[in-house]
């Protein structure tokens, strides 16, 4: 079985922002989607969305907080 | 619409008080097997699912209850905190869940018979049930989407664990069926059904039982065959003494442990009273 992390987004209003508020890991988009509800479920949310970490692209290079020739 | 159970001729009245008890105290019992697993299950994000999952279940126990509790039918008595044989759990949940993999049998199983009976309600003309249903019911969805994705993992799993899930399935799937009684026959589920209390009767509950779990069996024989839109039964369950207010042919017979859980028996040991 492939696990692999998505990441969760939720907003309370529909005018506030969808914002970050955890991962979770699964086997499957269902999987995930049970496991997003149940971990997340403390809050009245509107909205509660996932994105598979694969299918982020990033924009920026990550910037490494160390030079490791330092 | 019915808005007070009071408002219901005299003998739907003990029917529903029946039917109340029999769903409040599988639920509770149901969330306390879930509940064993909290720490146990096979992923960390499972159990907090499994975890989340038992409170829903006992929320929705305490929520019939209260409904319960307000009639003068309810079949609660003093006996009920010292006699085991007074409760009206489903007979699956007299088996304690020994692996993940009987967790999930009873996952797929009792909790979407217990589903299918709060849609029910939910659907019907009580407006004190259905109103507090309606809530329960959305949260049961994600119960049904465990289920199917565990069970689809399961059939994936080594033969050995196939076997066993298989076995966890059939015991319960017995259980199930036997739960809604005999069809056609004398069985409170029609009662509630012709006074629109429920959506549908007997059979229709027991059908929609089976449309939905079928799908999930993976080609299991468990005794029911597609056949037109719906699915026919090869056999109809054992009823042998069948008793219609537990909806079961014997009485429970669970683990002392998970009695005075229930009862609060160590907590009055301890002088802490409910």
């Amino acid at each position: 079985m492939n696990r692999q992390l998505y990441e969760v987004f939720a907003r309370h209003k529909r005018e506030d922002p969808l914002g970050h508020i955890g991962t979770v890991g699964a086997t499957s988009d269902v999987f995930a989607r049970v496991y997003a509800r149940n971990t997340y479920d403390e809050e009245n949310w509107t909205e509660l969305v996932l994105v598979p970490r694969s299918a982020i692209i990033p924009v920026l290079d990550l910037e490494l907080l160390l030079d490791p020739t330092s | 619409m019915y808005e007070r159970t009071d408002d219901l001729p005299a003998e739907l009245r003990q029917d529903l008080a029946d039917w109340l008890l029999a769903i409040a105290d599988s639920k509770s019992i149901l969330g306390l097997r879930y509940a064993e697993w909290s720490t146990g299950a096979p992923e960390l994000e499972a159990n907090v699912t499994i975890s989340a999952m038992a409170q829903y279940e006992m929320g929705h126990s305490r929520l019939l209850l209260g409904v319960l509790s307000k009639m003068e039918e309810d079949p609660r008595t003093a006996a009920r905190s010292s006699d085991m044989a007074t409760w009206r759990n489903m007979a699956s949940l007299d088996r304690p869940a020994p692996s993940w993999i009987e967790v999930i049998a009873l996952n797929g199983l009792v909790d979407t018979l217990l589903t299918v009976n709060l849609e029910a309600a939910m659907n019907g003309n009580v407006a004190p049930v259905a109103k507090r249903l309606r809530k329960a019911v959305s949260e049961e969805e994600y119960h049904m989407l465990h289920a199917q994705a565990w069970f689809e993992r399961m059939w994936t799993a080594p033969p050995e664990i196939v076997e066993r899930f298989s076995s966890a399935i059939r015991a319960n799937w017995a259980d199930c069926l036997a739960w809604f009684g005999p069809v056609g026959g004398n069985n409170s589920l029609d009662r509630l059904a012709a006074a629109g209390v429920l959506d549908g009767d007997a059979a229709t509950l027991r059908q929609r039982f089976v449309a939905r779990t079928m799908p999930m069996m993976e080609g299991l024989d468990v005794g029911a065959i597609a056949e037109g839109d719906g699915w026919r039964l090869t056999a109809e369950p054992d009823l042998e003494g069948w008793d219609p207010a537990s909806r079961r042919s014997i009485p429970p017979d669970f683990d002392e442990a998970l009695f005075a859980m229930l009862t609060g028996a160590h907590a009055r040991d301890m002088g802490v009273e409910d």
